[in-house]
């Protein structure tokens, strides 16, 4: 009998399956690292490369970060050329199962220049302006990319992410209906941005862009062109700057003591990977423009 | 002159052939470096008047040789003439997990400073302590194979190992003796913010192929970056050298001596602004041709991004003190320029 025991205890784990690891993602950004987390649920552990006070064109390439995504089963790509460190994180990585998807998949981008795209026209991106996460429409667009890569690396648990990206769609329709009335007094007017990240966001909440505090994407503003804003600012009585926290503050502080605009120092990106950082994300950006 | 024109009609037939389905173009940058120095060398040519040197301009091509492998090709021509300074292929995908390899020339992976291109230094000009110490003459650079793996343990930790050509070690010789170095970095992250290397580097080779004598050279290395605010932060770095050779001191006999040279470097480099750094190197060595002799060298730096990462602006002034010889000063301006697509930056 005991012989019988000791048998049956050898084969236990074979028997009774042991419980599946979580599947580990990568994300670029935490956007769509939280994304993954709220379709993933229990079933993914997510990880970010970039963090919402750093900029997200010019992130470090750590051996760490190599070393974390040889070890994942998808990796999140921004897109649209924002993200090219995340090439070389992926080359590092030497992982072959990785399956790679890249986000900005099925995205209409603002902002694609026409013809020749060289230096002199700042950091432009030939693909288009690639901060597309901030138009909620365009986390469904995300959510669906996502959703693909989930059930291709882990095609088992295909319907729990279904199920689950059908849910975070109808939060993000039901919130962004409250988000599109809050921001509604807002419609119409113009406002300043630092660098071009906003151009997703106001276009979605009907706001306009009048200026930027870069002359051209990438290029830190001259005195002329501060001088250039000034009047744009008090002719067009413009009231609200929306600055990159990962931005100096000498020209917005400038540009706030010549009119009295008022800054907003925001980060682009949400604050963690987990599943209602995205969502929340959006509440605090709302909140602080609805209630100034 | 030969190799130049092969570069210029090369990069001329790549940009005036047609794309077939599936095959683009490589990634071309170009780097210039303009130099200005000043020096009161008086052993060494143009002391005491400032002179403008056109440096070496770099060119390289670089992309996807198939699913599996890229290849990079790095072209270097100044005042001293053309070559190739690097031309490899690196397999990425289709081996084990966690194995690479990489075959043709290029910058070993010794330490921290070796591998990286000049230009992408915080300062203008290598410590004095790796030409000292490190064998070749602009860099440890040979020809070989790397086989690199990542260890499976709980941090990131890689192990590489090379099998060299030798040529660096015996730069004077044709004949040629096999080589290899080894390199283990370890990565860690402290508090999700503070990247911090740990590496350990080993090289031998023969230094006189005739005479069969040979060099060892060991080395340790460590970084972290600190960051400040979220554009500003502090980058800590140093390694320590050890070369142990047999120096052959009688050309006709063969007939040698046991020379055992220690060095370091350690500089701190202040990102203080978006666009501007500072900082300080100190290097000290065992010089190459007397290990009881001493030398030093302080140097601070400088540096001002003009407009993006295209034209950077780098200024440094440097105190050389040889043991038993006169202190040199040396000041130098440098502007870099880049054209072609920005590549990541690595840690």
């Amino acid at each position: 009998m005991k012989k019988y025991l000791i048998a049956g205890l050898l084969f236990l784990p074979v028997i009774i399956p042991a419980h599946a690891a979580p599947l580990k993602v990568a994300a670029a950004l935490p956007d769509l690292g939280s994304i993954a987390a709220y379709i993933g649920g229990d079933k993914v552990e997510v990880f970010s490369i970039g963090r919402n006070n750093g900029n997200p064109h010019a992130v470090e390439v750590l051996p760490s970060y190599m070393i974390k995504v040889s070890r994942a089963a998808v990796y999140l790509k921004v897109g649209l050329a924002l993200d090219q460190w995340s090439d070389a994180i992926i080359d590092g990585a030497r992982n072959n199962k990785l399956i790679t998807a890249d986000c900005s998949a099925g995205i209409t981008p603002l902002q694609k220049p026409a013809g020749k795209v060289d230096a002199s026209m700042g950091d432009v991106h030939p693909d288009g302006n690639p901060h597309y996460w901030l138009d909620p429409a365009n986390g469904a667009v995300i959510a669906g990319n996502v959703l693909a890569a989930l059930k291709k690396a882990d095609p088992a648990n295909a319907e729990y992410y279904e199920l689950n990206c059908a849910r975070f769609k109808a939060e993000l329709a039901r919130r962004a209906a409250g988000w599109k009335a809050a921001l509604a007094g807002l419609a119409g007017q113009s406002v300043i941005s630092y660098h071009s990240s906003w151009i997703y966001f106001t276009t979605a909440f009907g706001l306009t862009i009048a200026g930027s505090v870069e002359p051209l994407p990438g290029i830190p503003p001259t005195a002329k062109h501060l001088a250039e804003l000034v009047d744009i600012i008090r002719k067009d009585h413009i009231t609200m700057l929306l600055q990159e926290a990962y931005f100096p503050d000498g020209a917005p502080q400038f540009l706030a003591r010549q009119t009295g605009i008022m800054v907003f120092k925001l980060t682009p990106s949400c604050g963690s990977v987990k599943a209602d950082s995205y969502l929340a994300h959006f509440d605090e950006i709302v909140s602080k423009l609805s209630g100034r | 002159m030969k190799l130049s024109a092969l570069i210029l009609s090369s990069m001329a037939l790549l940009c005036a052939a047609p794309l077939r389905a599936g095959v683009a173009n490589p990634d071309i940058s170009v780097i210039g470096q303009l130099l200005y120095k000043y020096h009161d060398d008086r052993t060494a040519e143009g002391a005491r008047r400032p002179t403008l040197d056109l440096g070496e301009t770099e060119l390289v091509f670089d992309a996807s040789l198939n699913p599996y492998a890229k290849g990079t090709f790095v072209f270097t021509a100044g005042e001293d003439g053309a070559g190739v300074e690097e031309a490899y292929l690196d397999v990425i995908k289709g081996l084990p997990d966690g194995l690479a390899l990489r075959g043709g020339k290029y910058r070993q992976g010794f330490g921290k400073l070796n591998p990286v291109h000049p230009h992408a230094y915080p300062f203008i000009e290598a410590p004095r302590v790796l030409a000292a110490m490190l064998p070749g003459e602009d860099g440890f650079n040979d020809v070989g194979t790397r086989v690199s793996y990542f260890l499976p343990v709980g941090w990131a930790s890689e192990l590489s190992a090379d099998f060299l050509k030798g040529g660096a070690f015996h730069p004077d010789e044709t004949k040629p003796a096999a080589g290899g170095a080894a390199h283990w970095n370890n990565s860690l992250v402290l508090g999700e913010t503070v990247p911090l290397d740990i590496g350990f580097s080993a090289a031998q080779g023969k230094n006189s192929v005739q005479w069969g004598k040979r060099t060892a050279v060991y080395g340790a290395d460590i970084k972290t970056k600190i960051p400040l605010t979220n554009f500003t932060n502090l980058t800590l770095q140093g390694e320590y050298f050890y070369n142990h050779s047999d120096v052959v001191v009688d050309t006709t006999t063969g007939v040698s001596r046991r020379m055992g040279r220690q060095g370091f470097y350690a500089f701190a480099d202040l990102k203080f602004a978006q666009r501007w750094n500072a900082g300080v190197i100190y290097d000290q060595y065992a010089s190459a041709g007397n290990e009881h002799r001493t030398d030093r060298a302080v140097k601070v730096f400088a540096g001002f991004s003009l407009l993006e990462e295209t034209t950077l602006l780098r200024l440094s002034a440097e105190h050389f003190k040889p043991e038993n010889s006169p202190a040199v000063r040396t000041m130098m301006l440098q502007v870099l320029f880049s054209m072609g697509p920005h590549k990541a930056h690595q840690f």
